[in-house]
């Protein structure tokens, strides 16, 4: 997968790049809004990684600049401001994700892989803990081998808690996923699906957080 | 403290009145001036009367030095009179009661006497058709009396009127000064929703000056705010970025070891804590109480809590812990950042503290109208002897060296103190339900206005 960094800080910069070509990526770096503009007209990439501090213009004017142009690649952004109101601000600006410095490179790592599987593009599809296997690609869901049939939903469900492993979801945003469906979602729809997946899993991997909501662990 | 309003009212009211005590006393002379020229008049007219009357009884032959004749007027005590020879001063005719020997010189006109512990106004002249002379006085406080009556008639009204001259003055001042209290009002609400200048439509011309250098303060305090916040925002940036790049190159380091040594594994400690400190002095920075503009927006409490614990929930299960939220949606008025940070400060140390497999329970709920939250766990607890040290800045438990072995800066409790200033609520330190440990429990006020 192709990925542009807009970052103007040359040591972080090159850090980055080392890191993500380790793990396959193919990085193209440029230091400052102007050339990224220029770069990003003559070939766009698939997945843009914007600091929003550049040197000659605000990395959310770029990204206004760009979904203007009808560029709809993923973007995102790195910032070293932490307040929520830029965080919303980013991703009300079009962003797809959004990562505070001083960052884990593994996890700009796993929001890349999460952003590559959102664009079908990743050569590794299958995400599997425990004895559980979620092929992304074919939609299909296996436990020690034997397929297991499951609802639309309950496999999105099930697929963004194996995505962040490791991580809480909350209800709300359990929630706020299946909303985006367009569908109409009842108050204890997220607990019925968690019921019915746990039933159909057989395991006991999807653990509840008393008051916060649901997690899978990592294996 | 003075009051403009109080003053002005004293003013106007002792104004008024003084004015009026005055023109009054020049009328009183006045009136009495004029009642004296009539009242003199009328003695005159008396005199003339009394002279003809002496003539009258001369011609009819009654003996002219008789001692006492009934004058018509003669009667009352009020009016008395004599009547002399012009050669001898002797008596010829005089009211009852009153001596032979003549009270006045013999010249002719008005004048002032004394006479029976009275003060007198008398007329003396000689009669042209005789050798007699005539004098006739009349009492002099009578005539005060009806004077009195006459200004006392005017002045009732006016006495009466001063109440409700006090009532449309109190009024009037009241309205005058409602553009200071409204500049006022405006003013004390600056602060809390921001800086933003006056609008100087409607001030009247007194206070357009204020308002205007009200303005300009604003607007220096606001581009000082603005400054600080660009600076603490470029501070941030230029910090966490080089720590950012040091963390990648780290990782990368270690990646690209076989086997990374005890050097790197304390590398990583130490960028970690370096990491922690600029995190933690940055808020701290922030949330200074002087140059804080805290935005109080209503919070669902429990909300804030559930989202802190979901983006620490790896540290959690790193460390095997197990954590829970008890309660419910709890709104309060606060500042987001502020109230983030409280928490994110207590359920972090909480994590810190509680060694692995241990728990940590975070609850909100409302008791007597104030919003509760408290973080106990079941780590070792700080003795009741720190409980006051521990808000200070830097201050660590144990000192340096701590037991946990935990990372830390020990600004995390002052970061919480200042929060909890700001939003004017009570923090509270004791042991945990856990058998061991900590219970931070924080009060809100009730119904919480901004600061």
């Amino acid at each position: 997968m192709q990925i542009m960094l807009v970052e103007d800080d040359a040591l972080l910069a090159d850090g980055i790049v080392r890191a993500l070509k380790r793990d396959g990526f193919a990085v193209n770096w440029l230091s400052d809004g102007r050339s990224a503009q220029n770069s990003l007209v003559a070939e766009a990439p698939d997945v843009l990684v914007l600091d929003l501090g550049l040197p000659d213009m605000d990395g959310l004017e770029l990204l206004a600049w760009l979904r203007g142009k009808g560029l709809q690649m993923p973007v995102l952004i790195l910032t070293a401001r932490h307040s929520t109101s830029d965080k919303v601000t980013g991703l009300d600006k079009g962003a797809d994700d959004y990562l505070a410095k001083p960052f884990d490179i593994q996890e700009l790592s796993a929001r890349l892989r999460a952003l590559e599987r959102r664009l079908g593009m990743e050569k590794q599809t299958e995400i599997h803990i425990g004895p559980v296997r979620l092929d992304t690609a074919a939609h299909l869901v296996t436990v020690e081998g034997d397929e297991i049939p499951l609802s639309r939903r309950e496999y999105m469900l099930l697929k963004a808690l194996m995505e962040t492993a490791g991580s809480i979801q909350t209800r709300h945003s359990l929630e706020s996923k299946l909303y985006s469906w367009g569908e109409e979602v009842g108050s204890n729809a997220v607990e019925v699906h968690i019921h019915n997946l746990r039933k159909k899993l057989a395991t006991d991997m999807i653990q509840t957080v008393r008051g916060i909501g649901y997690t899978i662990r990592k294996s | 403290m003075s009051s403009i309003r109080v003053f002005l009212i004293a003013a106007l009211l002792s104004s008024i009145t003084l004015v009026i005590f005055v023109a009054s006393l020049r009328g009183y002379q006045r009136s009495m001036n004029e009642l004296q020229a009539l009242f003199d008049d009328q003695l005159l007219q008396k005199s003339e009367l009394l002279g003809n009357y002496v003539r009258t009884h001369q011609a009819a032959g009654i003996a002219a030095d008789a001692d006492v004749v009934p004058f018509p007027a003669g009667g009352r005590s009020s009016l008395i009179y004599q009547v002399w020879r012009d050669n001898d001063r002797g008596s010829v005719l005089r009211s009852a009661g009153v001596p032979e020997t003549p009270l006045l010189e013999s010249v002719a006109g008005f004048q002032d006497m004394n006479f029976r512990g009275y003060r007198w106004r008398a007329l003396v002249r000689p009669d042209e058709a005789s050798d007699l002379w005539l004098l006739l006085a009349e009492r002099d406080d009578l005539r005060y009396k009806i004077a009195d009556r006459v200004v006392i008639a005017v002045l009732t009204p006016i006495v009466l009127g001063l109440p409700v001259l006090v009532l449309i003055i109190w009024v009037m001042v009241s309205r005058g000064l409602r553009p200071i209290s409204r500049l006022a009002t405006e003013l004390e609400s600056r602060g809390a929703g921001g800086l933003t200048a006056i609008e100087l439509r409607g001030v009247p011309r007194e206070l357009a000056v204020l308002a205007n250098s009200a303005n300009d303060l604003l607007r220096r305090l606001e581009a000082s705010f603005q400054r600080e916040k660009r600076f603490t925002a470029d501070a941030a940036h230029e910090l966490r970025t080089p720590i950012a790049a040091i963390r990648v190159h780290l990782q990368n380091l270690v990646d690209e070891l076989d086997e990374p040594g005890h050097s790197v594994q304390k590398l990583g400690e130490g960028v970690d804590r370096l990491s922690h400190l600029v995190e933690q002095t940055l808020v701290l920075n922030r949330v200074a109480p002087d140059q804080y503009m805290a935005k109080f927006v209503p919070l669902d409490l429990y909300q804030v809590a559930q989202q802190v614990i979901a983006d620490r929930y790896p540290q959690v299960e790193a460390k095997q812990q197990q954590i829970q939220l008890e309660g419910a949606a709890t709104e309060i008025h606060g500042d987001r950042f502020g109230i983030e940070m409280l928490v994110l400060n207590l359920v972090s140390n909480a994590i810190k503290y509680t060694p692995v497999s241990g728990r940590i329970e975070v609850g909100v709920y409302r008791l007597a109208d104030r919003a509760h939250l408290y973080v106990m766990d079941s780590g070792p607890g700080i003795p009741q002897s720190e409980y006051q040290r521990v808000f200070e800045r830097f201050y660590r438990v144990g000192g340096d060296r701590h037991n946990s072995g935990v990372t830390g800066c020990g600004l995390g409790l002052s970061i919480v103190q200042r929060i909890v200033v700001l939003h004017g609520a009570q923090i509270e330190l004791g042991p945990s339900d856990f058998g061991s440990g900590l219970k931070v429990t924080v009060v809100f006020p009730q119904n919480r206005r901004p600061l």
